[in-house]
């Protein structure tokens, strides 16, 4: 089966997901308001990131947490491996970290000869496929079971053919205890630090960070700056939020609070920036910073459902990752920006109310203001520009394109310099435009 | 340092952005009733685990070893005790004890959480006023039912890495 095949499944499993999330929202009578508010702390801490960000440290090292800032990507990836390097660690085993994705930190732990094992069900999926993850909750949802199925054949000995989930899921578990057993260290994310309590809280449904941390003496959570919030009193609003948004569950299984290293353990906390308080402050796109990595943009995408995780240009896809893509590396970003279909639902389910769709719109302007825009398409939006501002202008195009679509031949229409007419139809167009419709409605008595 | 560079990198940033004030969180609100009770237990089997009310049996107060042989007769069942549950989840803040082995929340097959029966509270909003209160030590966790997962196909399986079950047991 082709992956182009697979297109209405993957649209069907995430609008799934994303009913689901519907559903949860609704046992909330206060939901909005959960979301303001969720908005309006995200705002405030921001204001004053440097401040909680000094707080949280010096809370974190009375606790005995040692606590590490890294600039960017490679200081993150020589930070983590220094630590495991002073442990002796072969072997750590990581929970989910959209962050380490960011940094690459498998590839170069890897290359310098420590093994890494990721532990959540999904990704382990994915990187036993030697694939990036499609979705940053969901990381293995653009495989069919059929297709995990051959992998673990392959890879984990299971029965051929045998592709039922809860038998996949049990032989992925034993394996992973396997790991869990021998590993010497474990690495996680962190979902909220609390600037008040120098802790941090990890969220999961499978166990996977729990097990990882309870096995091994040596944690090391990473964390982008813009993790922290105040208090924990804000974890209740952001707890209510988070799994709700995700996967529609009213909490996540497990949701972790580690404060202090274990006796006799080390607990190492790194702070990452990469490209992160470039983003501070921008009128435009300041919001991306809010968000709390759920999915829920990405479910509800008419874009996603249809493409997948892979087609985008960066490691987060969907509109959070679109703009966060943008702010990294704007000309790569281009495709993801002008897929968007500005129809606002991302901004509409987003748990802290981020201005996504506005966002990639912004995004657009300066993509043409810095010259990225090939000239075919320049000339294309100009010319399109010119025809649409006149009201006569845009109603001749409309008459001629209607007739145009039904008149002229195949070859002509589909010619390959058509490069949107490969893949697609064109629309059949209404015998009568709107602007027609309303001025006979309007005349009738 | 960069400490010290991404902290300026910050400073410069923000200091053009209007200061945002903090927000009152929705204040904590009401006692429990027994439909809380109802509420509680319904939350709990939504997320996958099961629940059993002592108060139905003739000796609610018994000890742990008793209600082991006469809850799980044929389960090698771990017991956790709980400080309080959330109604509108089913989540139970476990008892940490400083240095205790941690692996117990997780390595064993089986799980039930000791929760007193009064012990509840409505949302995560009061659940944070009592952890703030409790207070937490080096670790704390709230387990809301067994472990599950959906990464295949969507297909949810229960007993994914953690507990294959989780039964919380209401004592007086």
């Amino acid at each position: 089966m082709s992956r182009e095949a697979l297109e209405p499944w993957h649209d069907r499993a995430l609008w799934f997901v994303r009913q689901k999330r519907d559903r949860a929202a609704r046992t909330v009578a206060e939901w909005e308001e959960l979301r303001q508010l969720a908005s309006q702390i995200k705002a405030h801490t921001m204001s004053r990131l440097d401040h909680y960000l000094e707080r949280f440290e010096r809370n974190a090292v009375r606790n005995g947490i040692q606590v590490h800032w890294a600039a960017d990507a490679q200081e993150h990836n020589r930070i983590v491996e220094g630590i495991l390097a002073r442990h002796n660690v072969r072997k750590v085993v990581k929970s989910k970290s959209m962050l380490t994705e960011e940094c690459g930190l498998n590839p170069y732990l890897q290359a310098r000869g420590i093994e890494v094992i990721d532990t959540d069900l999904g990704e382990r999926i994915v990187q036993l496929r030697d694939e990036p993850p499609s979705h940053i909750v969901l990381p293995a949802i653009h495989l069919k079971k059929e297709e995990v199925a051959a992998l673990f054949e392959a890879r984990l000995g299971t029965e051929p053919g045998n592709a039922d989930p809860t038998y996949l899921t049990y032989v992925a578990r034993k394996h992973l205890r396997e790991h869990f057993l021998s590993a010497d260290a474990a690495i996680t994310g962190v979902n909220f630090a609390v600037a008040d309590e120098g802790l941090f809280v990890v969220c999961t449904n499978e166990g996977n960070a729990d097990l990882g941390t309870a096995m091994t003496d040596l944690h090391i959570a990473s964390m982008g700056i813009e993790k922290v919030i105040p208090s924990l009193e804000h974890l209740g609003i952001f707890t209510r939020l988070l799994a709700r948004s995700a996967t529609g569950q009213p909490v996540t299984t497990y949701t972790s609070h580690f404060k202090r290293p274990k006796p006799g353990g080390e607990l190492h906390v790194v702070i990452v920036d990469n490209g992160r308080s470039a983003i501070l402050g921008n009128e435009s796109n300041a919001q991306a910073l809010h968000c709390i990595r759920c999915g829920a943009c990405m479910n509800t995408c008419p874009t996603y459902r249809r493409s997948g995780g892979h087609s985008y240009g960066y490691i987060v896809p969907g509109p959070i990752g679109s703009s966060l893509g943008a702010s990294r590396d704007l000309k790569r970003s281009g495709a993801d920006i002008y897929n968007c279909t500005l129809c606002g639902s991302c901004s509409n389910v987003c748990p802290t109310r981020i201005d996504l769709h506005r966002q990639l719109y912004a995004w657009r302007k300066v993509y043409v203001e810095r010259g990225h825009l090939p000239p075919k398409k320049r000339w294309l939006y100009r010319a399109g520009a010119w025809m649409l501002r006149s009201p006569v202008r845009a109603r001749i195009l409309f008459g001629t394109a209607k007739w145009a679509t039904r008149l002229l031949p195949r070859r002509l229409l589909y010619h390959p310099a058509n490069v949107w007419g490969r893949t697609r139809e064109l629309p059949e167009f209404a015998p009568k435009t709107f602007a027609r419709l309303y001025k006979e409605r309007t005349r009738e008595p | 340092m960069s400490r010290d560079r991404i902290l300026q990198a910050i400073r410069r940033r923000i200091a053009v952005v209007e200061a945002v004030p903090l927000p009152e969180p929705p204040a904590p609100h009401r006692n429990v009733h027994e439909s809380d009770i109802r509420a509680f237990i319904h939350a709990v089997e939504s997320v996958g685990g099961s629940c059993i009310d002592t108060v139905q049996f003739p000796t609610p107060n018994a000890r742990r070893s008793s209600l082991k042989a006469s809850l799980f007769p044929d389960k090698d069942v771990t017991f956790l005790d709980a400080h309080f549950g959330v109604i509108e989840n089913g989540a139970c803040w476990i008892v940490h004890d400083t240095g205790a082995d941690r692996t117990r929340y997780t390595l064993p097959e089986h799980l039930a959480i000791l929760l007193p029966r009064t012990a509840l509270v409505p949302t995560m909003h009061e659940a944070y006023a009592r952890v703030a209160e409790l207070g937490i030590e080096g670790f704390g966790l709230f387990l809301s039912g067994p472990s599950k997962t959906a990464d295949i196909e969507q297909a949810l399986v229960i007993g994914a890495q953690g507990a294959v079950s989780t039964t919380v047991v209401l004592v007086d």
